[in-house]
């Protein structure tokens, strides 16, 4: 879904964070912890959830560049890839750069944890807005296909419910995170792992369903013109 | 935005959108389902064509029409087909839900 090009520019981003975060840990006395300004400390190997986040979305996103369709209807898909997978590497790394600089002891007149709030949230808003224009473009088949090809009329359908189930789930962990007091935002992360996993699951349970629905259709369709 | 609030204002063009939520429809298939003449319809394609709701595509000789709403967009028009918007000033909508 994304050209070479914006993957290399996105690999680039993804090895700063990587140095970024090995130099961070080189420095600590406590490898273990990452003491941030204000805050309860850290275990240190989350400088390394940045680079891996950003990989696996750029993954993603490039893992579909083979798909079976025409290049009109590619075209879109990369063009949106493309803002998506540079914006949220770069925001990340900013995260990134905002916890190092946080716990190397500065004396800031800013307290870093606002400006990483500030941060987070606008990376969600950008996400946000993605998600909500992904059923604006052209569906195609992916490489990936569980349940066989959804056609014109269920994948287009299974891509609205999937954006719109996606949107409601960022709208949720954005009005938590920002509820919520800055030392206990952390903790809502098990609970958001979970959920993004049962999405997952139920994302593929209902392609294989509507899958097995098309099929079905198509067998009838095909009885009755024999 | 004012392109999709003015399309999405009219009873007749949220009735469309809510036919080509079940699947791409051509002109004539959509049709059928109104009491209008074809220019109006048009008209009505027209504009939700403008405001990006719908993208065509010409198989043939007839155009098939398909949905192009964004998350916020399909939020939008089940509101405004929730409360009704511009039902009570458009005296057009019987003949679309006649059909229904």
């Amino acid at each position: 879904m994304i050209d070479r090009k914006t993957v290399l520019a996105s690999a680039a981003l993804i090895a700063l964070m990587l140095v970024a975060a090995v130099w961070r840990i080189n420095m600590l006395d406590d490898w273990t912890t990452l003491a941030v300004q204000n805050g309860a400390p850290l275990p240190s190997m989350l400088l390394f959830l940045f680079p891996a986040c950003s990989a696996l979305v750029v993954g993603a996103l490039y893992w579909e560049r083979g798909a079976r369709a025409d290049d009109a209807k590619i075209q879109p898909w990369r063009k949106w890839g493309k803002s998506l997978s540079i914006s949220y590497c770069s925001g990340l790394l900013l995260l990134q750069g905002v916890l190092i600089v946080g716990s190397l002891g500065l004396d800031m007149p800013l307290d870093v944890s606002v400006i990483g709030r500030s941060l987070g949230l606008l990376l969600a808003i950008i996400c946000l807005l993605a998600i909500n224009k992904m059923p604006k473009l052209p569906w195609f088949e992916r490489r990936f296909a569980p349940g066989g090809d959804l056609g014109p009329i269920y994948g287009p359908r299974y891509m609205r419910t999937q954006s719109s189930i996606l949107v409601v789930f960022m709208i949720a962990v954005m009005a938590y995170s920002l509820a919520s007091p800055q030392t206990m935002a952390w903790r809502s992360a098990p609970c958001i792992l979970i959920a993004a996993a049962l999405f997952v699951v139920w994302s593929m349970a209902w392609r294989l369903r509507l899958g097995r629905k098309r099929k079905l259709e198509q067998l009838a369709a095909h009885g009755v013109e024999t | 935005m004012n392109l999709v609030f003015k399309a999405l204002s009219d009873p007749t063009r949220r009735r469309i959108l809510q036919l080509l939520r079940e699947r791409p429809m051509t002109a004539g298939h959509i049709a059928e389902h109104f009491d209008f003449a074809k220019p109006t319809l048009s008209a009505h394609f027209a504009v939700l064509r403008e405001a990006d709701l719908i993208e065509s595509e010409k198989i043939g000789t007839s155009i098939t029409y398909s949905l192009k709403l964004s998350v916020l967009e399909d939020a939008l028009l089940s509101f405004a087909e929730t409360v009704g918007i511009g039902v009570r000033s458009s005296g057009r909508l019987k003949p679309a839900t006649r059909a229904r």
